[in-house]
């Protein structure tokens, strides 16, 4: 039986499987995964317990979703299909494919917005959606990612910075005054400090969850990104 | 390289089921070596083209150890693919050699 996680890492590998599968007719994505499946199970029916590790070895040997789809949608071969570029073809990957996209991607939506928000005060600020449209861009156009990652992305890089946004501009105390003069003449004044939208401990937990998640996003993309950009390039190198 | 090992690679699983069923995971512990395949997952679009285009069928069988399995055999369009191939690929690999060996001076 598999532990909860494990089901998990199964079902990820899956979803990515299926979502670089998105070419295909529904039948055929339907079919290769379900094959997949198949073959995950039957791996791991011989041992007992499934330990963690077990799970990795399996769905390592079955190779990167990314490179399965290769094979499903560039065709050729006795099954037909349209063939693709033959020995000779295209000499390099495509722009959005090479090895410098993935640390373009994190700078424009990771690093970048989080400087230009600690810049804000000297107009830093105004850079910000030409960095974040940059970013998610480079990220959608590319080949690097599959659609979860892409997805992932989009969300989590920049997360960390809009909430620091948020933090510095609106989660802040203020103090509001009220003042006057009495009837015999004296002036008053009353000050009372009103907290911002969050208690300072649960903002700081937020936010540590969040810089979290969005490192964590920037690790895996840049790693998945660099290996499968230095795989395209070569692959067409060698004019595969 | 990729359309040449992939045609040949299609051949090898038609030839890895010409002598009865086999199941997924079977062929594709056989045919990962490094060469003919990087990963194991790689099998499962080649099989399903090759379902698709009718050289080969499947059918479910229970297993003793776990799920059902599904089982791959050659159809009479896949074994005649097979002998033809198999007629076709030692005069061309021995043109192919020949023309490497005469290139090489």
């Amino acid at each position: 039986m598999l532990s909860a996680t494990q089901h998990q890492r199964v079902d990820r590998y899956l979803a990515e499987l299926a979502g670089a599968l998105g070419g295909l007719p529904e039948t055929e994505r339907a079919d290769v995964v379900a094959g997949i499946r198949e073959h995950i199970e039957a791996a791991l029916a011989g041992r007992s317990p499934v330990t963690d590790a077990d799970v990795d070895e399996v769905l390592r040997a079955l190779g990167d979703p990314l490179a399965i789809a290769a094979e499903a949608t560039g065709a050729d071969g006795v099954s037909g299909a349209a063939a693709g570029p033959a020995i000779g073809g295209r000499r390099d990957a495509p722009v959005l494919s090479r090895d410098w996209v993935p640390a373009f991607v994190v700078v424009a939506l990771l690093a970048a917005p989080l400087l230009l928000t600690l810049l804000a005060t000297v107009g830093g600020i105004l850079l910000l959606p030409f960095a974040v449209l940059a970013g998610w861009a480079a990220l959608w156009l590319s080949q690097l990612w599959t659609p979860l990652e892409k997805l992932a992305g989009t969300f989590l890089l920049p997360a960390l910075s809009v909430l620091l946004f948020f933090g510095l501009f609106t989660s802040g105390a203020s103090e509001v005054c009220s003042g006057g003069v009495r009837e015999d003449g004296t002036t008053y004044e009353s000050c009372t400090t009103e907290g911002g939208w969050l208690t300072p401990a649960v903002f700081w937990a937020i936010l540590i969850g969040v810089a979290a998640a969005s490192v964590a996003t920037a690790v895996v993309l840049y790693r998945n990104g660099r290996r499968r950009a230095a795989e395209l390039a070569q692959s067409f190198s060698t004019g595969a | 390289m990729t359309n040449l090992r992939r045609g040949a690679l299609e051949y090898c699983i038609l030839a890895l089921i010409r002598d009865g069923e086999r199941y997924g995971l079977d062929l594709a512990r056989e045919l990962t070596d490094g060469v003919l395949m990087a990963g194991e997952g790689t099998l499962y679009p080649l099989l399903s083209r090759l379902r698709k285009s009718g050289l080969v069928a499947s059918s479910w069988r229970e297993s003793e150890s776990g799920p059902p399995r599904r089982y791959y055999r050659l159809t009479p369009d896949g074994r005649a693919a097979l002998e033809t191939f198999e007629k076709t690929w030692q005069p061309f690999r021995d043109a192919v050699d020949r023309v490497l060996a005469t290139g090489r001076g």
